[in-house]
């Protein structure tokens, strides 16, 4: 492939690409189906907002990117796509060249991804060396620069201190600067700010958004916070019960929602900066993997729900990368968020 | 120390439920020689009236927990008052102590943690009025009979243990045994901040129900300030132990009196990407100081972009704010004036 076609592929084709995506993990009761036809894209420069609440779903979508499932307990059928190239074959060194270099990942808990006996200077010294190849000197001096690049003040020092040594929030800008230093091209974001307080979580935000433009980055945000979806991502993708029920850009999805769940995520939501809207509840919960319904997953809890909505449902396509998984989609006037 | 209350501090004249009056609550860090005082909470004061929802908000190491931990004394008091129902807790001792425990109950963000895994719910919920009645196992029985139904849950769910159910289910089971005693007063601290969207709307509804059956005031220790919003009659604000502004919840969100106040709310992304894209952060540079060598003067003056001179050697006292409530900010007393008047109201918009 030559230099310029491949500048072509990048500028028009996703930087991830996920296409009928399941996943079956093994439990007492046999094979159970967690994810079923779980289709997405990513594209380049772009936010996707992977949305749902516990049990959707969003964090075992992200785990498969990563190649990060229990080999011998799942079973993981349909692509998944970085920059064109099929992740699912791969063997274990392959993906370990691409984790780390192509696609890197932020957790909820930055201790997931530090190791406590090292220093952060010694940690983004390995990463960069393993990946980059760089010589120790590089790499430390890079280290330093990073952890000035991510607001972490006297990095020349801190460069040398252990995780403990640092605050929730730095920890955090830490975690961050160990993922950015061999300038992935995809970023996966489970819940980074979910653990953090407020004012930290602005700076948190803030910072992911600045390190994305800069480097051309993607972004996968998986979040059940609809308040940080609405600030920082392009798209969503919700998703429910192991099936994504609505995709579109942030604006399409909230203001003129299409399923019923995303309705009713959006009145269940509450707003500071509204009062008088009262907060309705979904009734019930998401159902546990055994307990997912024949027909449309949602119907159960959905208040407009007929006989056929007992009937599986596909998603439909709306539009160019707008889709909606209801049978009554095109009846119902659903209500977004004001 | 008098048992009537000698000051009422509610704006109605009549007793409040629960005073709180210049608290200080402080841990011993450390041994010996190198021991060292943390002080959790100073100085902080507030009321609630019988039936009221009042929350404290405030971020981690703010001292909400803390507070709550000191009015059911299983934290030691160092300094202050706190009267429930004009009488002085913190005097009490043995039997009147835990007689006063049965009217404030607790709810917690784990009822994991709360629920006895080896327990039946039937004995979970029926516990505390073993401990704080005299009745017999037929009535303790019969009483848990209501308090599953009045949570929303079936009779058949007494039988079973913890396990057997989901987060938001076992919230309810945890609010049935909270409120088995009748208690006038319940502390949730965080109780809602583990559970989904759905899930904590349907709880939230539950807690709302209960305050007008049972009259039954609630305490809320949380840090979502959306959710306080929709809850909360009124709202006291804490930074690094000591209580910033309170205040009728909409005076507070509408017209915040205190910087910081004005920041955390800037700081909570709303559920619309255009109004969210379209607002304005004010951003706090660095994250809170070290709770054993506080700030002088003002705790909040090291990441305040409005301080002044004065913020570093006076702390600031209590101050009534425009619209309800009080703010303890030396804008309000020592700040700009325009027109004669002080700069007062920050921010309207």
């Amino acid at each position: 492939m030559s230099d310029s076609t491949a500048r072509q592929l990048d500028e028009a084709s996703p930087v991830l690409a996920i296409d009928g995506l399941g996943v079956e993990f093994a439990s007492e009761h046999g094979w159970l189906r967690v994810l079923d036809e779980v289709s997405f894209a990513v594209g380049p420069r772009e936010t996707v907002g992977l949305v749902g609440e516990s049990g959707s779903g969003k964090s075992v979508t992200s785990l498969s990117v990563l190649g990060l499932l229990p080999r011998r307990s799942s079973r993981v059928v349909g692509d998944i796509r970085l920059r064109g190239r099929e992740l699912g074959g791969l063997s274990t060194a392959e993906l370990e060249d691409v984790r780390g270099r192509e696609i890197a990942m932020i957790f909820q808990e930055p201790m997931t991804s530090l190791n406590p006996a090292f220093t952060i200077g010694d940690q983004i010294v390995a990463v960069v060396r393993r990946h980059l190849g760089w010589t120790k000197k590089q790499a430390r001096a890079h280290a330093i620069e990073m952890l000035g690049h991510v607001g972490i003040p006297n990095p020349r020092q801190r460069v040398s201190e252990y995780p403990h040594q640092f605050s929730g929030g730095m920890r955090q800008r830490a975690m961050i600067a160990l993922a950015l230093s061999c300038r992935p091209r995809l970023l996966i974001a489970d819940e980074p700010t979910t653990a953090l307080d407020v004012t930290i979580q602005a700076q948190i935000l803030d910072l992911i958004r600045e390190m994305a433009e800069e480097n051309d980055m993607s972004v996968l945000f998986v979040t059940h916070d609809l308040g940080v979806v609405a600030d920082i991502c392009d798209r969503v993708v919700v998703m429910y019960a192991g099936q994504v029920v609505e995709e579109g850009t942030a604006e399409e999805v909230f203001c003129t929602p299409r399923h019923p769940y995303t309705e009713g995520l959006l009145r269940a939501m509450p707003d500071v900066e509204d009062h008088v809207r009262e907060l309705v509840p979904i009734p019930g919960t998401v159902p546990p993997p055994w307990e997912f319904p024949a027909g449309c997953r949602f119907a159960d809890r959905c208040s407009y729900a007929q006989d056929r909505c007992r009937q599986p449902v596909a998603l439909t396509e709306l539009g160019p990368r707008r889709a909606v998984r209801c049978h009554r989609f095109d009846e119902l006037d659903l209500e977004g968020a004001s | 120390m008098n048992d009537q209350a000698a000051v009422p501090a509610g704006t109605s004249g009549k007793t409040p439920l629960l005073e709180v009056d210049d608290l200080e609550v402080a841990y011993r860090i450390g041994r010996g020689r190198r021991a060292q005082d943390l002080i959790a909470v100073s100085g902080v004061s507030f009321h609630i009236d019988h039936g009221e929802t009042f929350a404290v908000v405030g971020e981690s190491g703010s001292g909400k927990s803390t507070t709550a931990r000191a009015i059911t004394r299983t934290l030691p008091v160092r300094a202050g008052n706190i009267r429930l129902g004009g009488r002085e807790l913190t005097e009490l001792s043995g039997r009147e102590l835990r007689r006063i425990r049965s009217d404030v109950q607790m709810v917690f963000q784990d009822p994991y943690s709360s629920l006895n895994p080896s327990m039946l719910i039937r004995d979970s919920i029926a516990e505390p009025l073993r401990v704080h009645t005299d009745l017999d196992s037929h009535a303790r029985d019969a009483a848990a009979h209501d308090l599953i139904q009045a949570v929303g849950l079936l009779p058949e769910h007494l039988n079973r243990y913890p396990y057997e159910f989901s987060g938001g289910q076992r919230q309810r089971i945890a609010i049935a045994r909270a409120i088995a005693t009748s208690p006038s007063l319940v502390i949730c601290d965080e109780a809602l901040s583990a559970l989904d969207v759905s899930t904590q709307n349907q709880i939230i509804r539950l807690l709302e129900e209960i305050r007008q059956t049972k009259s039954v005031a609630y305490l809320f220790i949380a840090h979502d300030l959306a959710v306080v919003r929709h809850i909360a009659d009124r709202v006291g604000v804490m930074y690094l132990g000591r209580m910033m502004e309170s205040g009728p919840t909409e005076r507070v969100y509408n017209a915040p009196a205190h910087p910081y106040t004005e920041a955390l709310l800037s700081a909570v992304p709303v559920p619309h990407p255009r109004r969210q894209r379209a607002r304005r952060r004010m951003l706090l540079p660095g994250d809170v100081p070290n709770p054993l060598e506080p700030p002088s003067g003002c705790v909040f003056r090291t990441r305040c972009p409005r301080a002044m001179d004065i913020c570093a050697e006076e702390v600031p006292m209590p101050f009534p704010a425009v619209g309800g409530g009080e703010v303890a900010c030396h804008l309000h007393t020592s700040g700009p004036e325009l027109g004669g008047e002080s700069v007062r109201v920050l921010s309207t918009a």
